[in-house]
């Protein structure tokens, strides 16, 4: 049962979804109206994980006093106090609040705002006109670049136009087609995999067969 | 020619952020045309019938923010203007809902709207795609309690909603920065059940998003900082989008520059 | 210039600043930014389901309204944190099987509607540039992704080429886009910095 009921479980309850869907009886039934809340429910508490994998890792870095140790016991802090206010004033709370909307979401948007410095420096450094495919990279790159601000409207009226338009309207489009059906057949093939109970992956180890 | 190649990053950085604060004190005030895409996304939330409610979904967290903030604010200010009913839900992009809050709750007071009766938010809820099946078969069962911890099917807003189908529903607005996002708002909610939807997309995903839009799948997309600042005009508020254009032309230029300069260095010492 | 005098916007400034002293090298400041930062992250999800969801499922739905189901959900849930049980550890793998084929079964029933609408939106009348170049761009770069087809012969080489173009057309714009999208995260940080904190351009 370690194995196989799991894998089981997995066939049965994409069956169940699948039978709902398709068929007249199934959605008649509303098989899976319950299932749903069981699945958003238990999925819901099973985020928990994050925080209590969280507190292992660093609780063992602790422990064995490794390198940085320090910021891991700031951080058991920082999550347990910040939990422990939120348990007495829930999210609403007025402190809780105040620490979200002034260091939380400001911490992530400063963070992720660093990419800017990072993606420009790597631009300057790696983006060379080696070969064919490179050309056309850089030249398509430089090109949207201006169409999407109004500065290439300064240098040519049309440019907007050309980069909206044409480049993204057209080329960019069909492109970008091809790529997004490549990675639905590759997921379809994926999900069939699991159906057919073929994919392991998430039952641990090397996953397939 | 080779200094050309090895210029240290940080001056890089030091020139970015420059150009970003000049700009911003020193506007250079360069107009914005505005695209076909703009004007068909803002008719289409335009044209929803005059009771319309629209779910607002915010789909984004703090790393996001930057863009899609003025995206919401745009939005609501839209639809309170055309006086639609607003229900703000997302799922599993935990932190959106608290970010929207306090815009949501200004602009709200600007339009005299009351919370639970033209608007309301809902908050996040887990499950992504599934939870937005189970909003399509019931809605308040799906959503349990709205932000403030309330039961959501105590509210008069809600019960015009009881099921996100097209019944109900008129639209769905999405902001959308990743997965899951606006994809999967058409895949299990607009497209199965014949709902409208419009979404905002950060830059960085517009190229990835056009496909849709062609095919209509996505009836209208604000694309991006750009497309918002061309939203802004068209609403008649321009706002931070539009405001952040003159620096995104100045950085426009900055980065096409080095690029240009590393590769007549490359060029140069190449042919050596 | 108005220097704020407001604890919340000084707050705020600090934290921004802390993170960007990242970009002169990793130091202790940043460090500690990035540790806050993942420790309230992590804790703020675990709040907000809890109070608005999973608490009221459990006090709400299963005790006040007597829909016991709802404790079967509860259960599942739980029962991933039997993965720190090495003895049985292999329970865990019950809610997991439950997710990933619950999410497939969604997968397989509503995407295939999607992306055959894409494909559908490919085969267009060709009687307009738009409508050939897109036909012809989607059908080369499926061909390039072909990598069973034999790209010695010239006519699947010569399309895959092209759809090889069209490849590096829209990562192009990607990274166009991309860059744009970055510094207008900045812009956002900047606003803050100079018009909230410094209060530059304020009497």
């Amino acid at each position: 049962m370690r194995k196989e009921g799991p894998m089981i479980v997995t066939v049965l309850s994409s069956l169940v979804v699948l039978f709902s869907n398709y068929f007249f009886l199934g959605q008649q039934w509303g098989l899976t109206d319950r299932l749903d809340y069981w699945f958003n429910i238990s999925y819901g508490i099973a985020l928990a994980l994050g925080f209590v994998n969280l507190t292992i890792i660093h609780w063992k870095y602790v422990q064995r006093r490794r390198e940085g140790w320090v910021y891991s016991v700031i951080l058991l802090l920082v999550m347990y106090g910040y939990l422990l206010l939120g348990i007495v004033e829930q999210h609403t709370g007025p402190t809780f609040s105040w620490i979200y909307d002034n260091m939380m979401t400001v911490l992530g948007a400063a963070v992720f705002s660093l990419l800017a410095f990072l993606i420009s420096s790597a631009a300057y450094r790696a983006f060379r006109i080696r070969t064919k495919e490179a050309t056309i990279l850089l030249v398509c790159a430089i090109f949207i670049l201006l169409a999407r601000a109004p500065i290439g409207d300064a240098i040519w009226s049309r440019w907007s136009y050309w980069g909206n338009e044409w480049f993204m309207g057209v080329l960019n489009t069909a492109g970008y087609r091809g790529i997004l059906l490549g990675a639905y057949v590759g997921a379809f093939a994926v999900a069939l995999r699991i159906l057919l109970g073929l994919e392991r992956a998430h039952l641990g180890g090397t996953g397939t067969q | 020619m080779e200094r050309l190649m090895k210029i240290d990053r940080r001056i890089i950085y030091l020139l970015g952020a420059a150009i970003v604060f000049l700009t911003m004190l020193y506007p250079l005030g360069l107009p914005v045309a505005i695209s076909d895409l703009a004007r068909q996304t803002y008719n289409e939330v335009e044209n929803l019938p005059d009771d319309a409610v629209v779910i607002l979904s915010p789909m984004y967290d703090s790393g996001a923010m930057g863009e899609l903030n003025p995206m919401f604010v745009a939005l609501f200010r839209h639809c309170a203007e055309r006086g639609y009913k607003i229900i703000i839900v997302n799922t599993q992009w935990v932190q959106g809902p608290q970010i929207v809050h306090k815009f949501a709750t200004e602009i709200a007071e600007e339009y005299g709207y009351v919370y639970g009766e033209d608007w309301i938010n809902l908050g996040s809820k887990p499950g992504a795609a599934i939870f937005l099946q189970t909003a399509v078969k019931d809605f308040w069962e799906a959503c349990i309690e709205d932000f403030n911890g309330q039961p959501v099917e105590s509210y008069p807003i809600m019960q015009l909603v009881p099921k996100v189908t097209a019944e109900y529903v008129d639209a769905c607005l999405v902001l959308n920065c990743g997965t899951p996002g606006a994809p999967e708002w058409l895949a299990y909610v607009c497209q199965p059940e014949g709902i409208k939807l419009v979404i905002g997309e950060i830059q960085m995903s517009v190229p990835e998003s056009m496909p849709y839009v062609q095919s209509g799948q996505y009836a209208g997309m604000i694309a991006g900082s750009r497309g918002c600042a061309e939203y802004e005009q068209l609403i008649g508020h321009p706002g931070q989008a539009l405001k952040a254009q003159d620096t995104m032309s100045a950085i426009a230029l900055m980065v096409t520059l080095f690029i240009i300069l590393g590769n007549i260095g490359y060029l140069a010492t190449r042919k050596k | 210039m108005n220097i704020s005098t407001d604890p919340a916007i000084w707050t705020q400034a600090i934290c921004i600043l802390a993170v960007y002293t990242y970009l002169y090298k990793d130091n202790p400041i940043w460090r500690l930014a990035e540790t806050v930062y993942l420790a309230l992250a992590t804790t703020y999800w675990f709040v907000f389901y809890f109070f608005t969801y999973i608490q009221p499922a459990i006090v709400d739905k299963a005790i006040g309204e007597g829909e016991w189901h709802y404790f079967l959900a509860v259960i599942l849930g739980l029962m991933i944190f039997f993965r720190y049980i090495p003895s049985v550890a292999w329970l865990a793998r019950y809610p997991m099987s439950f997710w990933v084929g619950y999410g497939t079964g969604y997968i397989l029933s509503f995407e295939p509607a999607v992306w055959l609408t894409q494909i559908t939106s490919t085969f267009l009348a060709l009687n307009s540039i738009q409508n050939i170049l897109i036909f012809i761009g989607v059908l080369s770069t499926l061909t390039y992704f072909f990598f069973t087809l034999a790209k010695e012969n010239p006519v699947v080489g010569g399309v895959a080429e092209v759809g090889k173009w069209y490849i590096m057309i829209a990562l192009g714009s990607a990274f166009g886009n991309t860059v744009l999208y970055r510094w207008n995260l900045f812009v956002a940080r900047a606003n803050t910095l100079l018009f909230d904190w410094l209060g530059v351009g304020q009497a």
